[in-house]
């Protein structure tokens, strides 16, 4: 029987996603009974969730500079610092 | 455009121009945008970008393709971030976030603290905002880990070879930035109490 720590870890560690069969059915029986280890998969999944969507929206608001894709080829292609 | 096609890598290793401009339209933008997520400034991110695809071109002789281009390139682009930030570098070998979180169990491994309900207390908003914050408490390393999965949302495999870290060390990463991510939420929560 998994206890609560080793529920956390499993949660945390992404070694639910690859654990086998025998681990994945003792992670689900020990998840049907503890609320707290239920909340916490949530949360780990929120927490996901929100960086997505945090790094989502600074990227809509950071265009990549003008000109930028320009400066690399000219860099690479013709040796040029590029940059300036 | 098929990058692991061996005529295509043929061209790169020629450095014929159209198909090193291909590679920096395919690529470059996710680069610039990857290094924003680590934490670099505009400039420092594109001169990053710059030095990641240089660095590329140079070294293009040992590209065997037996890996993805884009895996090669995320491989530089973090290898450039971590050298210039090695002096700041933390020690992975114990974190504080350990003692943090086995402090939550008892000795039979059953929660003493249980994690509170942070989204109760704060709308989303209020916590995306937040998880910025919190991201920038962790180490270079665990960020990158959480970033590469969560954000860009990589594969397992390819996450540790870009970081060149096995697959346990990638869940000791984890384990340490998802709780250590959930551990500064809550503590924001009791502040507000």
């Amino acid at each position: 029987m998994l206890s609560c720590r080793d529920t956390a870890k499993m949660i945390s560690d992404g070694s639910m996603e690859t654990t086998g069969f025998f681990g994945k059915l003792f992670l689900r029986l020990h998840l049907m009974m503890c609320s707290n280890c239920r909340r916490l998969l949530k949360q780990i999944g929120l927490i996901g969730r929100l960086a997505r969507e945090q790094a989502a929206a600074e990227r809509e608001n950071t265009p990549v500079p003008e000109g930028m894709e320009k400066r690399i080829v000219d860099r690479i292609c013709g040796g040029g610092k590029g940059k300036g | 455009m098929n990058f692991s096609d061996p005529d295509f890598l043929d061209r790169v290793r020629k450095k014929d121009p159209e198909a090193l401009t291909a590679v920096v339209h395919a690529y470059g933008k996710q680069i610039f945008r990857a290094a924003l997520g680590a934490g670099l400034r505009e400039d420092e991110a594109e001169e990053a970008v710059q030095e990641t695809l240089t660095a590329f071109v140079q070294n293009i002789a040992r590209f065997e393709g037996r890996s993805h281009i884009r895996t090669w390139l995320f491989g530089i682009l973090y290898n450039k971030i971590a050298e210039s930030r090695r002096k700041r570098k933390k020690s992975e070998a114990h974190d504080s976030i350990d003692d943090v979180i086995e402090s939550r169990f008892d000795s039979n491994g059953h929660w003493i603290r249980p994690p509170r309900d942070v989204e109760e207390i704060f709308n989303d908003g209020e916590l995306r905002a937040m998880i910025g914050e919190c991201l920038e408490g962790l180490s270079e390393k665990q960020k990158n880990a959480f970033v590469l999965k969560e954000v860009e949302g990589f594969p397992t495999m390819e996450i540790c070879e870009i970081l060149d870290v096995t697959g346990t060390n990638l869940g000791v990463l984890l384990y340490r930035a998802r709780n250590g991510l959930r551990e500064c939420l809550e503590s924001k929560g009791v502040e507000r109490g």
